[in-house]
């Protein structure tokens, strides 16, 4: 049903603006729209079909670069950095995907089809972002029902976005009897001006009274007794439509409409029944309720209004079979292979324990692919549930991801639920029991201090199964805590061996720790070319592993940039303490030890550079970590000596270095289109904390505006 | 940008390198004044104190003060060491604002619930 004069309006007027908007309920007929628009615009259409998952700003924007790369090959970086974990969403990737936007060769359109799906403020304000870098010809699509949360005010006052509504979507008689005899349908020219007038002109109603006269038969228009809204229309034909089909055919389209996507195998799992893959093939060529995925007739779902239509008509009528049909989707997931969209239907059916269950098993894979939001999500719904406690396993992996991500206060609450938690049998890496996880947490939190670390660490090298993924960790735990206490060459032995065992498992964390501890030692000592040589190493592993946003590779950084100013090379060393400045922020707390050990670092690479006032930010910085956790070894009195060595330098006045964690956490936000008030929502700041830390910023940079401070942190590295 | 709002952009940020080029005055008056550098900014940041500044006034001047070392109790404590001076009307309705200079909005804690401080 070719929507002709519409299309010509996409092509001639809407050009002009770099953002279209259409906006409008089920059934409108927005996405049939932009497919014939794509077809005829003569310009490629980059395609992303939002769902419920895209609520993580990491796994939207990839599927935005997916998207993008099929239309036009993108530089394989940007997937690199999606891809690794805390990779900064305003600071790193928004600015990175504008870049390609920005400069596309030929102009191309971004679709953002079910916008109204997301609502995580990150994402949409990541896609609002992203409308400010459209280049010249080149357009954004968003297509949502009603208004998601874009800045569409600014845009309809400065004339960037052209709207489409459920006015201009409207069916006239005219559109609507070809709409009909497109399904096949043949009614008398009184009954298809009848049929628009009741359903005022609703794509959606429209099809659904097409569906219900082809169930009929022929001729039979089925109009009687039409109420005048939506809701009305859609009970009426479903009453209608349904009481048409054979019941075994109903069974079959209501039970597989609490499905995402269907195929054959999973059809036949859900149902727990034979010949699906059939059943979808035939409905699809009645042509009506099906919309196909791929090519190869795999991958299926349903046209969203009719699956609302049959998802209600299974509550209504088989209410109890609802969580079970979840539970198969669930389990077929898992056994081909897609934890995720396991996780998504476990979720969808409330089974705490299910979900549990498979969080423990897939977390660390989803996590080092570099989904923590995704991840954090999943910590978050069960925390909410009390499902945390009951299942201490989750609530470690949980505390850990937020500890290492800049997370304190959700770690806190996390370790605690596992230390009360309950866990019994053998884990997923094989170790004997949740005490050596519990074990290995407690080391890295280091909540009960140093000698207490000592032994906790020491428990969990002792017990952790040889492929745990947590053995690295351990034994980086118990070189820090000999650290601490003094030992210096029995921690170095500690580290080599952190090293060689998370090399072996690929866990790249606490290699790149340990190395950077190494390196420090070798400092310490006089080894200047060892601590070159480590702290390279370091570096390379971050590169390949794609941790350059890890919080946790800034020590590694810092020991790097002391040796570069070592060397004399000055350039490589500001770049370097650039990258330890805008990570340093989500190094907190949570990890006390590694936290004021990487501001020492950092300070007494300012001192070298006669920057008193930079190493005094991060003394002051340790000062607060000191204040929540004293019993730390050897470092207070590094901390003190490097005091008394500061007190006699000259200060100049405050620059870039003297910016605060505070400071730098605002930073990357002053790159948006939020307002200040609207950044301090975001970060749970008041709008004058917010004015007084750019303020603050812009004085520091020497600039007088937000977007000088953008620029010029750009050109420091800060962002 | 037009000249005179960049001006009076910068002089409303306080920013002492413009404000020297500016008024050509030199501001920085430690070197003269053989004060120690944290002892000379806690010293302008009692003036400041004093003589009802702006916000972004004690902002800088904080600003200063930590570049020379000195922490957030010192901070605090130059404004109870001007109070029987300056008077406690003063102190009072400085506290905020140089609280803010902190990163700590008195009024928007105030506002606040236990569990939203968490």
């Amino acid at each position: 049903m070719p929507r002709t004069a519409l299309i010509a309006t996409l092509n001639g007027e809407a050009r002009a603006t770099p953002v279209v908007f259409l906006s409008a309920g089920a059934g409108w007929g927005k996405t049939t729209l932009l497919a014939q628009w794509a077809d005829e615009s003569g310009r490629p259409f980059a395609w992303v079909s939002v769902d419920e998952r895209d609520n993580d700003p990491i796994v939207l924007l990839t599927y935005v670069a997916a998207a993008l790369d099929r239309v036009a090959p993108l530089d394989p970086a940007v997937f690199e950095a999606l891809a690794s974990p805390g990779t900064s969403v305003e600071g790193a990737l928004v600015p990175r995907l504008g870049a390609v936007l920005a400069t596309l060769k030929e102009p191309i359109v971004l679709v953002l089809d079910d916008l109204h799906l997301v609502e995580n403020p990150r994402a949409l304000d990541a896609i609002a972002a992203l409308a400010r870098h459209v280049a010249e010809d080149s357009q954004l699509v968003l297509s949502a029902r009603g208004e998601p949360a874009v800045p569409l005010a600014v845009w309809r006052a400065r004339g960037l976005a052209f709207e489409v509504g459920p006015d201009d979507l409207r069916m006239d008689a005219d559109e609507s009897g070809r709409l009909l005899n497109a399904a096949g349908v043949e009614l008398a020219v009184g009954d298809v001006s009848e049929l628009a007038e009741r359903t005022e002109g609703w794509p959606g109603g429209l099809y659904l009274a097409a569906l219900s006269a082809r169930a009929r038969g022929q001729g039979h228009s089925g109009i009687d007794g039409f109420g005048g809204s939506d809701r009305a229309v859609v009970d009426y034909l479903r009453a209608e439509l349904l009481a048409c089909l054979p019941a075994d055919e109903i069974r079959f389209l209501t039970r597989t409409a609490v499905l995402e996507r269907m195929s054959g195998s999973l059809c036949d799992a859900v149902l727990e029944s034979t010949g699906s893959a059939q059943a979808l093939e035939s409905l699809e060529r009645s042509n009506l309720f099906l919309v196909p995925l791929d090519r190869e007739r795999q991958w299926y779902r349903y046209h969203h209004l009719f699956k609302e239509l049959l998802r209600s008509e299974l509550e209504r009528a088989e209410p109890e079979l609802v969580n079970e049909l979840l539970c198969r989707a669930a389990d077929w997931c898992v056994a081909n292979g897609q934890p995720e969209a396991a996780i998504g239907y476990a979720m969808e059916a409330g089974e705490t324990e299910r979900l549990a269950f498979l969080v423990e098993q897939h977390a660390q894979a989803v996590y080092q692919s570099g989904r923590v939001a995704t991840v954090g999500r999943w910590f978050e719904w069960l925390e909410h549930r009390q499902a945390l406690e009951r299942n201490a396993g989750v609530a470690v992996l949980g505390a850990m991801v937020a500890a290492i991500h800049g997370g304190p206060a959700a770690s806190d609450r996390w370790a605690d639920a596992a230390e009360n938690g309950v866990r019994e049998g053998v884990l997923p890496d094989g170790s004997p029991s949740i005490d050596s996880w519990l074990a290995v947490l407690r080391a890295v939190r280091c909540r009960s201090g140093a000698a207490r670390m000592c032994q906790d660490a020491a428990i969990a090298a002792e017990s952790l199964a040889r492929r745990s993924q947590f053995r690295s960790t351990a034994l980086l735990c118990l070189g820090l805590a000999r650290w601490l206490s003094g030992e210096s060459e029995e921690a170095d032995d500690l580290f080599a061996d952190a090293v060689e065992e998370g090399l072996e498992l690929e866990a790249s964390e606490p290699v790149v720790v340990a190395l950077g501890e190494r390196a420090a030692l070798a400092i310490e000592r006089g080894a200047w070319v060892d601590a070159e040589t480590l702290s390279g190493r370091a570096l390379t592993i971050v590169r390949h592993a794609r941790m350059t946003e890890y919080p946790t590779s800034i020590l590694a950084c810092a020991v790097a940039a002391r040796v570069a100013l070592h060397r004399g090379r000055a350039a490589q060393a500001g770049e370097l303490m650039a990258r330890a400045q805008r990570l340093r922020p989500r190094l907190t707390y949570a990890l006390p030890h590694l936290a004021v050990q990487t501001r020492l670092e950092l300070a007494r690479a300012c001192l070298t550079l006669a920057d008193a006032a930079g190493a005094w930010t991060m003394l002051r910085e340790v000062d607060a970590i000191l204040r929540r956790q004293p019993d730390l070894g050897r470092l207070p009195a590094e901390v003190e000596e490097l005091r008394s060595s500061l007190k006699t330098m000259h200060a100049h006045a405050p620059g870039a270095s003297t910016l605060t964690a505070a400071e730098l956490r605002v930073l990357p936000l002053l790159s948006t289109h939020l307002s200040f008030r609207e950044i301090g929502d975001r970060v749970y700041l008041s709008r004058h904390t917010v004015k007084s830390h750019a303020a603050a910023i812009y004085r520091k940079l020497n600039v007088s505006s937000r977007d000088g401070a953008v620029e010029r942190a750009r050109e420091l590295g800060l962002l | 940008m037009a000249e005179y709002k960049e001006t009076l952009r910068r002089l409303a940020l306080n920013d002492e390198r413009f404000i020297e080029s500016v008024l050509r005055m030199a501001l920085d008056t430690r070197d003269v004044s053989g004060l120690d550098p944290k002892t000379h900014a806690l010293v302008r940041l009692a003036a400041s104190l004093a003589t009802d500044a702006a916000p972004s006034s004690y902002q800088s001047n904080v600003g200063f003060a930590m570049a020379a070392g000195a922490g957030v109790e010192e901070i605090v404590g130059v404004l109870i060491a001007v109070a029987p001076a300056v008077g406690l009307t003063r102190v009072v309705s400085a506290a905020p604002d140089l609280a803010l200079a902190l990163g700590y909005d008195v009024d928007a804690a105030l506002e606040m619930t236990a569990e939203d401080a968490e």
